[in-house]
């Protein structure tokens, strides 16, 4: 049984008198484990896709198994239940609580999901472990880089152990080495057996997962599988270069 | 999300705007402070009422003759001849609960002394009356019994007619006339100032029971032994209501009533009087409640804007909690919360600062200084319901945001 399965999937918007079709007709599964990236130039549809895929929008037409659950009829509270269960998503601009520690940002989905605050320390603090913060778990956002920000997200996605990963942008606003290490931690996450999805507009990031999906005009237009490029090699060949650029003058080129 | 979650986030998004959470406060801490205050102010005073009343004279019965019909035409209230001083002294020895029951004559007239004159009430009396109202003479002496029995032309002097007639010279031993007929002054009384009603009580005159009868108001044609009022007073410690009800049931059988003919007398108390002024009071603290009501509106008013505000300062922040799993449900209930605990603080506040301003009105003006406690769980009560009131709105507005149009928003 796929994790996602979506037929005839659109999403219509009415303005006026003409009918946007922002996601039309869209059939695809994604099995557990797939480590996904949803392309297209802006307008093409796939932020729709991922809004529909992440429960957060409802499809005007066709149906979307989550896990073997038709959940494209669900209503807002049901669908609430279904994204603290199944969904962690992660957004370009981080999305964390200013006001809240980043343990507490991580703890919020738990909130919702109703765990009890003991296991939700716990396990918050586990989910910061595996993005590699255990140790900035009282710092507030702003005491953060970005890059730190985003694991922050990463590892609220992550706490309730959710059946995909749905990251958005992920990398739009971080620098290039920061982006590697941010898509090292999605490649590491699914390698354990997470499923990701990932939506850019970069084809420097696509290289790195296995699956591209593109979509044109709410169509989905190509959908291949490929071998993935390996990022730890990639990030260990950003960071010598780096250091290298840093090193003083006269010492050996690595 | 359990409550005490939702009550620590709402403390700390508030916290977040301390400021602008205060000023939003503000609004019901006037109203509420405004309230306790009042009231507080409002129990002291009528305390104070209470106090004067007492001071009058505690456990004061008056038993005045009725109306009288005669011949179809109704008479007005103390016209009946019916109360005599044999009804007097039959209650003060027949009722155990009375401690003395006093006789009273009443009429007015212009008093001459020397080359002034004043016009004043004058009151036929025996020592019992003083005794009863709890009134010593303050310089000189009160009647002998033989002055009573013979009808002795002297005269006790309220401290105004004391003063008016004489000024500063001791009017003891004086002559005056009173109705043209000559008295001699024994004595003053003590100082009784105004009545609650702002009646000066020290602007009267005392002259025997009999006196008053044969030379000064005159005796009623029909009755001559008739009164116009006893004066009664209860012991110390013994209801009221019970010796009230004794006198009704033994100036009845005196008078011959049969059962299911009305009284042709009336008891009157101070406590019904009293009970007169507590429905003035009561009147006031309408009025009062009706200011609260206004001052809570507004504030309740102040608060749903500034929940508006919050809402969409924080649409994005909404959108974020609803990724991450909060339904409909738990976003209205976090605002509501949050609308909620901005009131109660503003309650809370407004019933210290109530307290507060009670405290210095009280103690300024020499009132006791009385808070009722339901006064104060009614503030809350009210706080807490203008939050829910006033958040209802904004938070329903939270609750329906679409949750991919709020995680753009911002």
């Amino acid at each position: 049984m796929p994790l996602i399965e979506v037929s005839g999937l659109s999403r219509h918007y009415t303005m006026g008198a003409e009918t946007v079709r922002a996601l039309d007709d869209v059939t695809l599964s994604i099995e557990e484990g797939e480590f996904v990236a949803v392309m297209g130039p802006s307008g093409s549809g796939k932020s729709t896709f991922m809004n529909v895929i992440g429960c957060l929008d409802r499809p005007t037409a066709g149906r979307y198994h989550l896990a073997g659950e038709e959940v494209s009829r669900l209503d807002a509270s049901e669908l609430a239940g279904v994204r603290n269960r199944r969904i962690g998503f992660v957004f370009q601009q981080f999305n964390l609580l200013q006001r809240a520690s980043a343990l507490a940002n991580v703890e919020l989905p738990l909130i919702y999901g109703g765990v009890a605050p003991a296991d939700r320390h716990r396990r918050a603090s586990e989910a910061l472990d595996r993005v590699g913060l255990g140790d900035r778990g009282h710092h507030l956002p702003l005491e953060l880089s970005g890059g730190q920000q985003q694991r922050v997200a990463i590892a609220r996605a992550l706490v309730n152990t959710p059946s995909v990963l749905l990251a958005d942008e992920p990398t739009g606003a971080l620098d290039t080495l920061t982006s590697l290490e941010i898509m090292a931690v999605f490649a590491a996450l699914n390698r354990q057996g997470v499923t990701v999805l990932i939506v850019t507009h970069e084809e420097e990031i696509a290289r790195f997962v296995r699956r591209v999906i593109r979509f044109r005009d709410g169509r989905l237009v190509d959908d291949i599988r490929q071998e993935a490029a390996d990022i730890d090699t990639e990030l260990a060949d950003w960071r010598g270069r780096a250091q290298g650029r840093n090193a003083p003058e006269g010492a050996p080129a690595s | 999300m359990t409550l005490s979650d939702a009550v620590v986030s709402s403390i700390d998004a508030l916290k977040a705007n301390a400021m602008r959470s205060f000023l939003t406060m503000l609004g019901i801490v006037i109203g509420v402070a405004a309230v306790i205050a009042m009231m507080a102010v409002g129990n002291g005073a009528r305390e104070k009422v209470n106090q004067q009343i007492k001071a009058l004279g505690s456990n004061l019965i008056q038993v005045v003759p009725g109306n009288v019909t005669s011949g179809g035409v109704r008479m007005g209230m103390g016209q009946s001849s019916s109360l005599t001083d044999d009804d007097a002294r039959v209650i003060a020895a027949d009722v155990p609960a009375v401690q003395v029951a006093a006789a009273v004559v009443r009429g007015s007239g212009q008093i001459v002394a020397g080359g002034t004159n004043w016009s004043t009430g004058i009151l036929g009396v025996t020592n019992d009356f003083f005794e009863a109202r709890e009134w010593p003479v303050a310089h000189g002496r009160d009647f002998t019994g033989e002055e009573a029995t013979r009808g002795a032309q002297v005269i006790l002097l309220g401290q105004t007619v004391a003063r008016q007639l004489f000024g500063e010279d001791d009017p003891v031993g004086q002559s005056i006339r009173v109705r043209n007929v000559p008295f001699t002054v024994i004595g003053t009384m003590d100082r009784k100032g105004q009545t609650v009603f702002g009646t000066d009580q020290d602007d009267i005159v005392f002259v025997p029971l009999l006196t008053a009868r044969q030379r000064v108001v005159g005796a009623n044609r029909a009755n001559n032994r008739s009164v116009n009022q006893i004066m009664v007073k209860v012991r110390e410690g013994e209801n009221l209501a019970a010796a009230e009800a004794e006198i009704r049931a033994l100036v009845r059988q005196r008078h011959r009533l049969q059962d299911g003919v009305d009284d042709d007398f009336q008891i009157r108390n101070l406590a019904e009087i009293s009970a007169t002024r507590e429905q003035s009071a009561r009147t006031l603290a309408m009025l009062l409640a009706a200011v609260a009501g206004v001052s809570l509106v507004v504030g309740g008013i102040g608060i749903m804007n500034i929940m508006l505000v919050s809402v969409s300062e924080r649409t994005r922040e909404i959108g974020v909690r609803m990724a991450v799993g909060a339904r409909p449900g738990d976003i209205l209930r976090q605002f509501l919360i949050e609308a909620t605990t901005l009131a109660l603080a503003g309650g809370a506040i407004g019933i210290a600062l109530g307290l507060g301003v009670a405290k210095v009105v009280a103690d300024t003006a020499g009132w006791p200084l009385l808070i009722q406690p339901e006064v104060i769980g009614i503030a809350v009560v009210f706080s807490a319901a203008v939050g829910v009131a006033s958040g209802l709105y904004p938070a329903i507005r939270a609750a329906r945001l679409d949750p991919v149009v709020a995680l753009r928003t911002g």
